[in-house]
């Protein structure tokens, strides 16, 4: 680890420790370092392994919380506050990706793709993405910890264990709300499609 | 859904979660109670639970794309100086943004485009920055400029253009329902944008409507000029086929060799402009590629010829066009414009229009319904066709036009002799007309830059007049043929003897056709005094009788013709104020002018002339940015200006006026590599700066510049041998590197080069006797070479013998040139003639002899000064003839005879040097003169009898000497270098005042 990258693991280490302690503006000042790290190891990763690449969001999220965070100094409540910052972040990313996709439909929805389009991703399952997440909005609404454990496991990549430290609830809880959001939501994705078919 | 019926269903979900899958239909129903729904919810539930679709499913490509995407404007607000405020759109490449410029100090609207693709290799960011280069220096109205660019923080390279409002061409052409010429001229301004930056060789490579966009003005805008290429790397756009699934292009514009992956020029914007334009005239593209196998498109755009743009017509289309049916559309587009678009389109790079600007020209022949040459013109395509491919072997490409119309000539004439083929006799006519003017224009000037081309290059020319010529004798009352044909003889004068062009070097030929031009023109004039384009015509010709009449030393008939060119070339530029030609043309004016004059030895209204001339050309460049050719012309401002300032005497002027357009050709000779004519102007540049440099006195920097304009020269001579412009480029340089190297005290070396000079310079005497310029270049080289031989520093070398036969030489050949003409710088060359020799003849010990020769000079020289008394030059020479009689007189002890010639010398240079201080020759020069008269006085003091009088006279003499000494130790502490001579004349000046003290001090 790097003087810099050591400075700025301490950085996070700290503003997830005034997270813990009730301090909600650190989530602003955290985003950001974690934006970054994301996009640092995303590149890193794709310029590896030029092609067939993947990219895992627990294999990434994981990978940042390593980076970006003091080991030595931290306890589990961190961890988690870092899990739920990194899931909203990745939610958010997703979302924008989407929305600037979704909006752009080319040629009556046939696929065009350019040349240079190396990363291009197939316009139906952005709009799915799209889709998905205005669904889990409204569970939100219906029921904020389901969508908070489906924040998690989805766009976090946490499983089910790390979910619960997170929510500072039981595995079997988790379980439960998981199993029925996704099913809810399966249940909104599919109308959606029939809306539209 | 409410929160509390989604509670409700999750309170019965969850609990026959947790029992056995065979009761749980049982409790559902009792705990739904009579709800039907909330029954049908919790069991649809149950039912999605059963397949894990989505959820598990990997997000793999999305988050790849999300996170590499630079597309958060959320976390990124700025990217360099800009500060980005909202998405615009996505293109192929990354995502586009609105900006502005972030410092507060002018707020600018830019466009940023963040480019998709991890860049960190420093291979590709190298790359990346030299085209980002070349691109920044495309300068084109019809172009989006490129403004800036990097890399950003997490390595995603971007790019900022400037910022474009409008409408893709398709969308605009349809919204606005233009009619078929209205699109036509849209697209006549694409091609012009195109064929701007493939002049710069930058290739487009992704032309497509949403790529051309035009604003409420009607104005085009090309965007993302050679980006593709600037992000693609070579993989990904030359093997699009060997990708599956998403790595695909948009194949609706991409031509045959672009689907292959072949390497892509520019006939690869032909076609696509091609697609474009059928897409714009037919309402749809030529082939429907969508939703289509990578496979099937390649077949498709390979092998399928496309459906002619008249047939493909729709109602639809119409209505877009503003017909309300297609038929008038289909006639409209049938015949010539089916041709056009398909020739563009044609499957073989080399059997599309060669450039876009053929393309271009095509549509505009069309819409003035001149013939177009896709209509079938088999020779022409022949011709061009044959021109393409043997474009380095230019005369074999002649050699095949030639041989194409004198076929057609012999026709032409048999053909008129059967009355009945009347009509076939005009329409004959009028190709040979067309070819001879394809000759003239097209074949002609698209060789004209080629090294090696000047004899091909006659050999075109001639052939056109005379065919222009026959066809003149048929028509004389055609005045648009007879202006053909004064322009035929201009350019063939041109291409004889143009100095300012590769030429043959035939002054005589080229006056010749001149006055035959002006002839044809007179003529027409007296039939149509109102002639509009009269007095363009007028100057073009009366231009070019000036220079070649300068060239033949005719100074008095070169200044009346240029002052009459600059007479013509105000009041058409008055009258045309806005006319970017018309401008250009008066700065011309000026410049020849200018040059004529100071040829002429007036220098002072030459520089006056030369300024006028450059602040016009920047005037011009300054807002026509679109034109890089104008920078052009301001470096050759700059390069006479300073030019003119050395001959004037202002070196430090001089320098930096060379640098300033050394600097401009630089830059643009290395947009364009090829182009001989800009190598040229770089290497005329740098041994002009070397001029500049010498006469600093900083010689290793002068002969460095020289020798690296030498190499320059040396290639081009290499290429065209026949180019005597060329060959006098690099005897002029030989003859400056020579004049270095006899200044740094190398004479063997000087020796060595002055004679490779003299070798071409004999040669080029030789193909023309007449031409002043290189009789005097001649002159001037055996003078040189008379210097290095006679060179009395060197005793082994100080061949005095052979020195004055070569200054013998010089003087014949200056007196022929002051013979045919009296103005001052031949005289001036005479002058030097009789200075050297005298010196030589002095050295030898033939003081009557040498005085004579000296007199001669002094007599010329007074009567040049008076007539130009500003010119410093002449007082510095006035000053060494002063200086020259003086020396030997005191030599002969004819102490009074001398003394007013040494004390002339020294007061005209006391004057320079305080006008001008910082030159460290007229510095030299004073030093020099002081000490001539510590000379003179010590001499006196030697010869006087008594002793209270040789002490007065040792004290003067004294005094002149401290004088002397004190210059050298001035320019001892500047640094300035000073050669041995110098050295030891300060060496023996100290020496002399020793033996003044001594004097003194004796009682």
């Amino acid at each position: 680890m790097t003087a810099a990258e050591a400075q700025q693991a301490q950085q996070v280490t700290q503003l997830l420790g005034e997270l813990a302690s009730g301090d909600r503006s650190a989530v602003h000042r955290l985003l950001p370092l974690v934006y970054a790290e994301l996009r640092r190891i995303a590149s890193r990763r794709l310029s590896r392994e030029r092609s067939g690449h993947t990219l895992q969001a627990t294999a990434l999220v994981h990978e940042a919380y390593l980076r970006l965070v003091d080991q030595r100094k931290t306890d589990w409540r961190n961890r988690a506050h870092f899990f739920g910052v990194a899931a909203q972040l990745m939610r958010h990313i997703l979302l924008d990706y989407a929305k600037t996709h979704g909006a752009a439909k080319r040629g009556g929805g046939a696929l065009r793709v350019t040349l240079d389009e190396s990363m291009a991703v197939d316009s139906v399952r952005v709009e799915e993405l799209l889709v998905l997440d205005e669904a889990l909005s409204r569970l939100e609404r219906l029921d904020p910890q389901q969508a908070r454990v489906v924040e998690l496991r989805y766009y976090g990549g946490l499983n089910v264990q790390e979910t619960a430290e997170a929510l500072g609830v039981s595995t079997a809880t988790v379980k439960r709300e998981w199993a029925m959001a996704r099913a809810w939501l399966h249940a909104e994705l599919a109308r959606n499609q029939e809306r539209s078919a | 859904m409410t929160a509390d019926r989604y509670q409700q269903i999750k309170q019965i979900f969850q609990a026959a979660l947790d029992l056995p899958p065979g009761e749980r239909e049982s409790y559902i129903r009792g705990a739904a109670g009579g709800d039907g729904e909330l029954l049908r919810d919790v069991a649809a539930l149950f039912r999605e639970s059963e397949h894990s679709g989505l959820v598990d499913r990997t997000l793999s490509d999305i988050l790849a794309a999300a996170l590499t995407e630079p597309n958060a404007p959320a976390q990124e607000h700025a990217v360099g100086q800009y500060r980005l405020s909202r998405l615009v759109g996505k293109g192929g490449m990354g995502a586009v943004y609105e900006g502005w410029r972030a410092d507060n100090q002018f707020r600018q609207r830019v466009a940023v485009k963040l480019i998709r693709r991890g860049m960190d290799s420093d291979f590709v960011v190298e790359r990346f920055r030299q085209e980002r280069q070349i691109l920044a220096n495309l300068n084109h109205a019809g172009i989006a400029r490129l403004l800036d660019g990097g890399i950003t923080g997490d390595g995603a390279p971007y790019l900022v253009m400037e910022y474009v409002e409008g409408a893709p061409i398709d969308e605009y052409c349809r919204e606005r329902r233009l009619g078929v010429r209205e699109r036509l001229r849209l697209f006549c301004d694409v091609c012009r944008a195109v064929e701007y930056a493939h002049q710069n060789l930058v290739v487009h490579r992704d032309l497509k409507p949403s790529n051309i966009l035009v604003n409420r003005d009607g104005a085009v805008k090309l965007l993302d000029f050679g980006i593709a290429k600037l992000v693609g790397d070579d993989e990904a756009a030359s093997a699009p086929a060997t990708q599956t699934g998403v790595r695909l292009m948009t194949p609706d514009y991409a031509g045959p060799e672009q689907v292959l992956g072949q390497p892509i020029t520019t006939a690869a914007d032909v076609y696509s402009l091609g697609v474009i334009l059928y897409e714009l005239l037919a309402g749809q593209r030529p082939f429907q590629l969508e939703n289509r196998s990578l496979l099937e498109v390649q077949r498709i755009v390979l092998e399928q010829e496309p459906v002619r743009p008249s047939t493909a017509v729709t109602a639809q289309t119409a209505v877009e066009a503003g017909e309300p049916r297609p038929e008038p559309l289909r006639r409209a587009l049938s015949g010539e414009l089916d041709n056009i678009v398909l020739m563009a389109l044609r499957k073989e790079p080399e059997r599309r229009y060669a450039s876009v600007e053929q393309l271009r020209a095509d549509i505009e022949a069309h819409l003035n319904g001149l013939p177009v040459r896709a209509q079938g013109s088999t020779l022409r395509y022949r011709a061009s066709k044959a021109l393409r491919r043997h474009r380095t072997v230019a005369a074999a490409a002649a050699i095949v036009l030639i041989t194409l119309v004198t076929g057609i000539v012999v026709t032409t004439r048999e053909a008129q002799v059967a009355r009945s083929e009347r009509a076939r006799a005009e329409r004959r006519f009028n190709d040979v007309r067309r070819l001879a003017n394809a000759f003239l224009f097209d074949v002609h000037d698209s060789i004209q830059n080629l090294a090696g081309s000047t004899p091909a290059r006659e050999q075109i020319v001639r052939h056109a007049q005379t065919y222009l010529d026959s066809l003149a004798g048929e028509a004389a009352g055609d005045a648009s043929l007879q202006r053909e044909l004064a322009s035929a003889y201009i350019k063939l004068g041109d291409v004889q003897g143009h100095p300012s062009t590769a030429n043959l070097g035939d002054l005589p030929g080229a006056l010749a056709s001149y006055r035959r031009a002006q002839e044809i023109f007179e003529a027409i004039w007296a039939r149509q005094p109102d002639d509009p384009g009269r007095n363009r015509d007028a100057s073009r010709v009366f231009s070019r009788l000036g220079e070649i009449q300068s060239a033949m030393g005719d100074t008095a008939g070169a200044l009346a013709s240029h002052r009459r060119v600059l007479e013509l070339d105000q009041a058409d530029a008055a009258a045309r104020p806005s006319d970017l030609k018309a401008q250009l043309e008066l700065a011309s004016s000026y410049s020849r002018l200018a040059t004529t004059l100071a040829d002429a030895g007036n220098l002072g209204e030459a520089v006056t002339l030369s300024r006028r001339s450059l602040e016009l050309r920047e005037r011009l460049a300054s807002t026509h940015t679109d034109d890089a050719e104008l920078l052009d012309s301001v470096a050759v401002s700059y390069n006479d200006l300073g030019v003119l300032s050395l001959k004037a005497g202002a070196t430090a002027d001089g320098i930096e006026y060379q640098k300033k357009s050394l600097a401009i050709r630089e830059r643009r000779s290395a947009e364009r590599p090829h182009d001989a004519r800009l190598r040229r102007s770089v290497a005329v540049s740098m041994a002009t700066l070397g001029d500049a440099q010498a006469q600093t006195g900083d010689l290793a920097s002068a002969l460095e510049s020289v020798r690296k304009a030498e190499q320059v020269f040396e290639a081009l001579a290499a290429a065209d041998p026949k180019d005597s412009r060329a060959q006098r480029d690099l005897a002029l340089t030989y003859k400056k590197a020579g004049d270095l190297l006899t200044y740094l005290n190398r004479p063997a070396e000087a020796i060595a080069v002055y004679r490779r000079a003299v070798s071409i310079r004999e040669d080029l005497v030789k193909r023309d006797p007449a031409n002043a310029t290189w009789l005097r270049d001649l002159m001037v080289v055996y003078n040189d070479i008379g210097d290095a031989l006679g060179n009395p520093t060197f005793p082994n070398l100080g061949d005095r013998a052979g020195a004055l036969a070569q200054y013998r030489r010089g003087l014949t050949l200056a007196e022929r040139l002051a013979k045919d003409d009296a103005g001052a710088e031949s005289r001036a060359d005479l002058w030097v003639s009789y200075n050297k020799i005298g010196q030589m003849v002095e050295l030898a010990g033939d003081a009557s002899a040498a005085l004579a020769e000296y007199k001669k000079g002094y007599a010329l020289m007074e009567a040049l000064a008076k007539e130009d008394a500003s010119n410093t030059r002449r007082g510095r020479e006035l000053a060494i003839s002063h200086e020259l009689i003086g020396r030997l007189l005191t030599g002969q002890r004819d102490f009074d005879a001398a003394q007013p010639h040494l004390e002339q010398s020294a007061a005209q240079r006391e004057r320079l040097a305080s006008l001008d201080p910082e030159d460290a020759d007229l510095c030299k020069d004073v030093a020099l003169a002081y000490g001539n008269l510590g000379d003179l006085f010590r001499g006196k003091a030697e010869r006087a009898p008594l002793a209270v009088e040789r002490r007065e006279l040792a004290a003067a003499a004294a005094g002149w000497y401290e004088r002397s000494e004190q210059e050298w130790r001035r320019l001892r502490e500047r640094k300035v270098m000073l050669d041995s001579a110098h050295t030891d004349r300060a060496a023996e000046i100290a020496r002399h005042l020793q033996w003044c003290r001594t004097t003194l001090a004796k009682p």
